[in-house]
């Protein structure tokens, strides 16, 4: 039977809003995640270090920025940059950045990941392989956290430690900075390769 | 008296219990047009690490969608004959037939006691369904009254019209299974539609359907090749698609095509009933499987409903909000 803190049967909080976990840093959630994957799922595990492969990335969150690879034996490493234009967070294969809000709205089912990602709200950048990775590290965990407890607690306790009040409507507010699709290319031979092929509808600019 | 529902949990030693699924369903109906859910459900095999007990209180309000879907663990969960409930949200059936049914999922909060205004349908044989088979047990109208929150905002009290199902079974999510399922209750006066059929998971091969017609006391259901049903047009994309990181995970599913009309058209005798449903919002719900590596999409359609034909003797008509489920 149960061994928690037994049903809602009224219009008591659920245990989300009203449990604060422990305070992590973004450095802490992530050593965590994949802790976790480890030990509830460790062919999932395995296949993230696979995908990930020897690349490393820049991850930010609001304003904490950390750097993330796996060494030779398979171990996660991770520090936290200061200064994300300085020495420390060069050389990396690909970057992702949002916010607190943006995640919390994901969470919630609130927004779609395309969206944000053309509003802006998400980046991802670097090269095509190193961009398919980091998506494919993200199914990797997303597709765990729907089996395994632990990761669906530590989703909850991030909800927890983050949320903001909810309000009635509590719709996302309307992006000024909506991008079109597909995308401005800078890249004009690509442009012309893509428009070639028939995988760009648009002809490319008069400069190619 | 109507006699006791029981959560129909597997015996220790049955070897289908990995595929065990069971759950609590009440639907309400207003204020106004406002259409919710309480759903308890438990998917796998009790006990067992890998057991998920799943929490859905969803509340459509005509502008968006509140609530959430919380999926937790056994251990977390109370489970008996007479309730599913979980640190979120809880469905507990009574001996007389009432349902209570509370729940306090992100911004909405509620806490139901429904009672029935007509008799329990019997429980339903239990049905193949994909490679196993699903059981389900019906009170398709309740009067229910409690408090309703969104936020710090409380909704207007007053009765509201209500809609309980039972259903267990063994299948995995992600199977090649589907379902076309809707509640519709008369607003303004008596009177109840329910319409079920199961189907495969692309909706082409479909199995027998059944409409339930409950009005002044009358009752009459229709099965088989006295039902037609038809679906067109397109709605619009889910407003939600619940939880988010399954959402984030399955944006393949962003845009599925959900009809926006549902056509029932069911002849017996001198009794009757032609039925439109159209759609005005749909919440997206991701099932994954907790043992199987499977996916099942079951979309909540909120919307409106018109209603006629004849039932014992006499002609009827009924309007209101409705809502219809498609598992795809």
């Amino acid at each position: 039977m149960s061994a928690g803190t037994g049903p809602g049967t009224g219009l008591g909080t659920s245990p989300d809003q009203n449990v604060r976990g422990p305070d992590r840093s973004l450095l802490a959630y992530i050593s965590e995640l994949v802790s976790r994957l480890g030990a509830g799922d460790p062919a999932a595990a395995d296949r993230l270090r696979e995908v990930v492969g020897d690349r490393r990335a820049r991850i930010g969150l609001d304003d904490v920025t950390v750097l993330v690879a796996f060494d030779r034996a398979g171990g996660l490493r991770i520090v936290e940059v200061t200064d994300p234009d300085g020495p420390a967070g060069a050389a990396v294969d690909g970057t992702g950045s949002t916010t607190h809000p943006v995640v919390l709205d994901l969470l919630a089912g609130r927004r779609e990941v395309a969206d944000a990602v053309l509003d802006g709200d998400i980046e991802i950048r670097g090269h095509a392989d190193a961009v398919a990775a980091l998506f494919s590290a993200v199914d990797i965990l997303l597709e765990a956290a729907a089996r395994l407890p632990a990761l669906r607690e530590l989703a909850d306790e991030y909800v927890a430690a983050h949320r903001r009040a909810p309000s009635p409507s509590d719709l996302p507010p309307p992006s000024t900075t909506r991008r079109g699709w597909p995308p401005d290319l800078h890249d004009a031979v690509e442009e012309a390769l893509l428009y070639r092929w028939g995988l760009r509808h648009r002809p490319p600019s008069p400069s190619v | 008296m109507i006699p006791a529902d029981v959560v129909r949990l597997p015996a220790p030693t049955d070897p289908t219990a990995d595929s065990y699924k069971d759950w609590l369903h009440l639907n309400v109906f207003g204020p106004r047009d406002c259409i919710g859910l309480v759903n308890v459900s438990v998917h796998g095999r009790p006990a067992d690490p890998s057991c998920q007990v799943v929490t859905t209180a969803l509340l459509h309000t005509g502008d968006a969608w509140h609530g959430n879907v919380v999926t937790g663990s056994w251990a977390q969960a109370a489970v008996g004959l007479d309730r599913i409930g979980t640190p979120a949200g809880s469905v507990a059936l009574e001996p007389g037939g009432r349902v209570i049914a509370g729940a306090s999922v992100d911004d909405l909060a509620l806490h139901l006691v429904a009672a029935p205004v007509v008799p329990a349908y019997p429980a339903v044989e239990p049905q193949p369904f994909g490679t196993g088979w699903i059981g389900w047990r019906v009170l398709p109208r309740l009067s229910a009254e409690g408090p309703i929150r969104i936020g710090d905002h409380a909704l207007s009290g007053g009765t509201r019209l209500a809609y309980h199902d039972h259903n267990w079974g063994r299948w995995h999510w992600g199977d090649d299974i589907g379902w076309d399922w809707g509640s519709f209750l008369h607003g303004a006066g008596d009177g109840s539609v329910v319409f079920a059929r199961t189907t495969d998971r692309a909706h082409l091969r479909c199995g027998s359907p059944t409409v339930l017609l409950d009005r002044a006391g009358a009752r009459r259901t229709f099965t088989g090749d006295r039902v037609r049903v038809e679906w067109s047009g397109q709605a619009a994309p889910p407003a939600r698609r619940l939880p988010g990181a399954m959402a984030a995970l399955h944006g393949d599913h962003r845009r599925p095509r959900i009809p926006a009309v549902l056509r029932l058209s069911a002849r017996s005798g001198r009794d009757g009933l032609e039925l439109e449903f159209t759609a005005r919002s749909v919440a997206q719900l991701i099932l994954a499987d907790p043992v199987t590596a499977g996916f099942s999409f079951l979309h909540e359609i909120g919307g409106h409903f018109e209603a006629a034909g004849r039932l014992a003797g006499g002609s009827w008509d009924m309007a209101g909000p409705a809502v219809v489920e498609r598992l795809e």
